[in-house]
């Protein structure tokens, strides 16, 4: 109709150029829900921040400040567009993007860029695009193969408000105290207030505490660092209002008394204290506020077709949100015609017992972001060589003790239909936007064979590989914002020896099924990390549906190491006796399994190699 | 290759400088009865000072008393509730020696927005529009030249306010030359607007002691050139004829830098260009009874305008992707009893980004017609209605979905006409009633949900106001 009227109007004025009025949309309007993943074990997720990846456009580039790494840098959604060709040569398959919400601009001289500092939950960051742009950015990347994960936040907002403590309605920061014997000088401020364990932080004057403290939202519409948005967050009830939190595990930490805080305390912080920054916890107890995450985050997922959510501060977050947020969310996809829908969360700590009780059960989150693995696997087995490979051992053992065993209701399923379990669905990384880096923490010699083992057992190990963006290109900042380097400063180079080894894995991953699929099944792991035969060697099978792959690491940095105890004992496989095996990474060795199906393969240091039966060397579809 | 792209941004200057010497073969050689360096006194030769203007003043509520405000969602569009701006028009000026030609400066002053009896505020924004030398006649019957700080404009279609095809903003130097039914125009000039990608500086220390120094870092004039051709039909002394004029623009940005302190970070910016080119039909019957076509096709910088500095670049930094494509209509129609007014444009314009936004992508268009009836030789009644819609191609970043803003307005306004009648008769004493339906688009768009004015579909607007010009340097 309205390009009707145009028309007509046009040819009232003798206008020519009506052929404009076809092309005035270039955005695509046939936006629909698709179902894209058939089994999300087949992917490779790469996690990206989006201001540190392509700067697609330079017009929306307001605020940038290219000398710290902690001001927006200019990346964009359209820089993700443009760089497709890139990830698809990487191999990687499916996008986890940093949110795409309206955060506040800036805070303290440092900048929103990340996402996680919320301000409107329904509209999208400027910094980014627009909502044609994040459709054309789904879009575009489901055409290709890949599949989009949203990152959602349930657990705070940004800096919105501060706690009115002295009652005069202006953000104080206030020195208590003579400094002498009796009281020793304590800052206070309004902004941020240290923790309340009794309760909601209260007001005081000089007469004492008079109730609790009333919290103003700060107006500063020129960073958006406004009253939250949908209007029914401007409830101060929804907010826990306890102070901040200097505790994020539940438990007492012994070794550090200056942050002593019993075990109720500490777990009173955890959940309802705000994060570093004067974040402000929303208290997710209430129905309300459940109900409102629940559609303020489905409303992205039918606006722009995303294939997941990543999940920020899991464990800040209790378990009854989490037990009734994620079924919501299935349910809701499923009745979009969506399915496969996956989420899964990020509980920053090492304790398998505390990160895999937000996975079990039939209700809450289909799988975690594997950050004890991290910790117990990457870091103390293969990074540093401080403990046998029995922790490995010990680590799969976690899992099937810790972690989900039962299919989620409308969770996740195989390619044939079966449901999976977290346990089959574990996000495995090396690093993340906040941790630093695994070339920052490891600088050893063998630094780069260091990644590449670390890499190698990422993507053959059960679950599915993230890769941090800028791994490819052996980027080695430490922690946050320096871990957050500009990716276009590497030129998006193809040709580097790390990118060209992601990239053999991915293929060597999707050319063998089973280290999708498989199920897997230690052959070998050594307590041993000194000069013993076997030291440092773990060695694993993958097996789906009797084709089997094996995999065998020497994370020893020193000598190479076989799958021969020194008691003589040797590694046992479930290949038929006399099967010739093929190292398919790398240099095509042979290995054959014995008469009992024995096997002593002996591999170099910091080497991994990744076996098939001879006749599968081509592949397993 | 760039250093011939400025070269030819200015040889249209050049050309005007060349003309000079050419005005020295016709000077006359007796001495002139005075003394060379200062303009000669009125009593010799018709020289003299002259005073022109243009104004309007106004004042409106809306329906609920408030301060009445335009709802127009095109770029150009009904002028009823325009706010005040003023032009004094000074000239000076008279004949050259004893010969047919004259000289001229024009210098016009200007007053936009609110005056000081509405806001109290005794002051006012102020500008000046026009500042040049001009000869007439001088060495070659016909040609006109100037040097300075001028408007350059063609024809407008009055009911929007609005120069569709050739207006520029520049200080440079032009030239026009009346042949029989041919009039050739060029002009060359350049602005340096006051934007970061044009103009900006650092500070830095003072070498030794003293206060800190500022170091310019960019410096970017755009340098314009334009020439325009236009070739009038029909038989002479009759009151009808018609003329066709072929018009063209060239834009040119040299190459720059951005420094970002303290790093003393470096951006290159590269050379940027635009076009624009252009047709106008024009035909009339009488004097005030005309018709008048445009079509306008703008590329780059051209696209954006001589007073937009450069945005919606594309990932060079350039402007190269910009276009803007328009048709627009203007007429006029005179009798004795009524005189109708009309107007219409279609513009299509999508920046270089490779973002779609609702800014910079969009297709809008409008209707308006605008009949008067005569009462009587001084007093006159006139009807407004128009029809306007803007189609963006972009989301809007709150609403998260693409607008179509539509307003449909209808006016009335008794009119007081102390030269006689006629649509363009100044100047003029009216009332205006003014109703305004907006569509649900048209108020997102204008209006925050927070602003008053966001709550109603139906807005009227009640005013007065007053129009004049006389002796106008508008062109």
């Amino acid at each position: 109709m309205s390009c009707r009227s145009l028309r007509a109007l046009a040819a009232f004025a003798l206008v020519p150029a009506l052929g404009a009025c076809l092309d005035v949309n270039p955005v695509q309007d046939d936006f629909k829900i698709t179902s894209n993943v058939v089994d999300w074990r087949d992917e490779v997720i790469y996690q990206l921040l989006v201001d540190r990846f392509g700067n697609g456009d330079y017009n929306n580039d307001q605020g940038v400040d290219p000398s710290g790494l902690a001001r927006y840098q200019g990346g964009d959604w359209q820089g993700v567009i443009d760089h497709l060709d890139y990830l698809e040569a990487l191999g990687v398959t499916a996008l986890w993007i940093s949110p795409v919400i309206r955060n506040v601009d800036t805070d303290a001289n440092v900048d929103g860029y990340h996402g996680y500092w919320a301000q409107d939950f329904t509209l999208t960051n400027p910094h980014m695009g627009d909502l044609a742009k994040l459709r054309e950015l789904v879009n575009t990347a489901h055409a290709r193969g890949f599949k989009v994960i949203l990152d959602i936040v349930a657990n705070h907002v940004g800096q919105l408000f501060y706690y009115d403590i002295n009652g005069n309605g202006f953000p104080d920061e206030t020195l208590y105290g003579s400094g002498g014997d009796s009281t020793e000088v304590q800052r206070v401020t309004e902004y941020d207030p240290d923790f309340n364990r009794n309760g909601r932080i209260q007001a005081r004057t000089s007469l004492g505490e008079s109730g609790d403290a009333q919290i103003r939202f700060i107006y500063l519409p020129e960073i958006h660092r406004m009253p939250p948005m949908p209007i029914e967050f401007q409830n101060p009830n929804w907010y826990y209002r306890r102070g901040r939190t200097v505790h994020f595990d539940p438990y007492v930490d012994p070794f550090n008394p200056a942050r002593s805080c019993d075990a109720q305390c500490a777990l009173a912080q955890t959940l309802y204290g705000d994060f570093p920054g004067g974040l402000k916890d929303v208290n997710t107890d209430r129905p309300d506020v459940q109900r409102a995450f629940v559609d303020v985050y489905m409303r992205w997922v039918e606006l722009a077709d995303f294939d997941a959510f990543r999940i920020d501060t899991l464990k800040h977050v209790d378990h009854p949100f989490w037990e009734y947020f994620a079924p919501q969310i299935r349910a809701r996809t499923k009745a979009l015609g969506k399915k496969n829908f996956f989420m899964f969360g990020e509980a920053f700590d090492g304790r398998d017992d505390l990160v895999g009780s937000f996975t079990t059960g039939t209700k809450q989150v289909d799988s975690a972001f594997f950050f004890p693995q991290k910790f117990a696997v990457i870091d103390r087995v293969i990074k540093y060589g401080q403990e046998g490979t029995t922790s490995i051992e010990n680590q799969f053992r976690a899992r099937l003790n810790f972690y989900g065993r039962q299919p989620k209701d409308n969770g996740p399923v195989a390619a044939d239909g079966t449901p999976l379990t977290t346990q089959q669905l574990m996000v495995n990384f090396l690093d993340n936007h906040d941790i630093a880096r695994f070339l920052y923490q490891y600088k050893g010699a063998d630094a780069i064979p260091a990644l590449h083992q670390a890499l190698t057992f990422l993507f053959t190990e059960d679950g599915i590989p993230c890769v941090y963006y800028g791994t490819e290109q052996q980027f080695s900042g430490g922690n946050d914002p320096a871990n957050r380097e500009r990716l276009w400063d590497s030129g998006y180079n193809t040709t580097g020896e790390t990118f060209r080894w992601i990239r053999t894995l991915s293929d060597m991953r999707k050319k063998f099924r089973p280290l999708r699929r498989g199920n897997l099944d230690i052959r070998w792991s050594t307590p041993r990390i000194g000069d013993e035969s076997d030291a440092g060697i773990f060695a694993f099978e993958r097996n789906d549906g009797g084709k089997r792959v094996l995999v065998v690491m020497n994370v020893n940095t020193r000598h190479a190491s076989s799958t021969q105890a020194p008691d003589g004992s040797r590694m046992t496989l479930s290949f038929p006796p006399g099967t010739v095996l093929v190292n398919v990474l790398g240099d095509n060795d042979i290995a054959q399994t014995g008469f009992d199906g024995s096997a002593v393969i002996t591999v170099p240091p910091r080497t991994t190699r990744v076996y098939v039966a001879q006749e599968d060397r081509d592949g397993i579809p | 290759m760039k250093q011939r792209r400025h070269l030819a941004s200015w040889c249209s200057f050049l050309l005007v400088l060349l003309c000079a010497p050419l005005a020295a073969l016709g000077d006359d050689d007796k001495p002139l009865p005075r003394q060379i360096g200062s303009p000669p006194p009125p009593e010799v030769t018709g020289t003299g000072f002259s005073f022109g203007s243009y104004g309007r003043v106004g004042i409106g509520i809306d329906g609920r008393g408030h301060s009445g405000y335009d709802v127009n969602v095109v770029s150009h569009g009904s002028r009823l509730e325009l706010p005040p701006y003023l032009e004094l028009d000074l000239y000076y000026g008279g004949q050259i020696g004893n010969t047919d030609a004259r000289w001229r400066v024009i210098l016009a002053t200007a007053f936009d927005g609110q005056i000081f009896h509405y806001t109290g505020t005794f002051a006012s924004r102020f500008g000046v529009r026009n500042a040049y030398v001009e000869t007439d006649g001088l060495g070659v019957k016909g040609l006109n030249i100037w040097a300075g700080s001028r408007q350059l404009r063609g024809d407008d279609i009055y009911l929007l306010n609005y120069w569709p095809l050739d207006n520029l903003n520049t200080v440079g130097a032009g030239a026009s030359l009346y042949r029989e039914r041919l009039y050739l125009q060029i002009h060359g000039g350049a602005n340096r607007l006051d934007d970061a990608t044009q103009f900006d500086t650092v500070t830095l220390p003072a070498r030794g002691l003293g206060p800190p120094v500022q170091a310019v870092v960019t410096d970017r004039p755009r340098s314009i050139g334009s020439f325009k051709a236009t070739y009038f039909l029909g038989p002479k002394n009759v009151q009808w004829g018609a003329k066709v004029s072929v018009y063209g623009e060239f834009h040119f940005l040299p190459t720059g830098q951005r420094v970002y302190l303290p790093q003393q970070r470096t951006e290159k910016l590269p050379a940027d260009t635009g076009w624009v080119a252009g047709l106008q039909l024009g035909g009339w019957l009488r004097p005030f009874t005309f018709v008048n076509l445009w079509f306008r096709s703008a590329g780059g910088l051209g696209a954006l305008g001589e007073l937009t500095p450069q945005r919606g670049v594309d990932l060079t930094r350039r402007t190269a992707a910009t276009r803007e494509y328009l048709g627009a209509l203007s007429l006029n129609y005179e009798t004795q009893w009524i005189g109708v007014q009309g107007a219409a444009f279609v513009r299509r314009y999508k920046d270089a980004s490779p973002g779609s936004y609702q800014r910079d992508n969009y297709l809008e268009g409008i209707l308006i017609v605008r009949p008067h009836i005569y009462l009587s030789k001084y007093f006159q009644v006139a009807n407004e209605y128009s029809f306007q819609q803007r189609q963006y191609g972009g989301f809007d970043p709150e609403a998260n979905r693409r607008l179509t803003p539509r307003v449909f307005r209808a006016s009335i306004f008794p009119i007081v006409a102390p030269f006689g009648r006629g649509t363009y008769s100044r100047p003029i004493i009216y009332g205006v009633f003014t109703y305004s339906r907006l569509s649900e688009d048209a108020r997102t768009q204008l209006f925050d949900p927070n602003d008053v004015r966001y709550t109603s579909k139906n807005v009227l607007y009640l005013g007065l106001g007053a129009e004049w010009w006389f002796n106008s340097s508008y062109r």
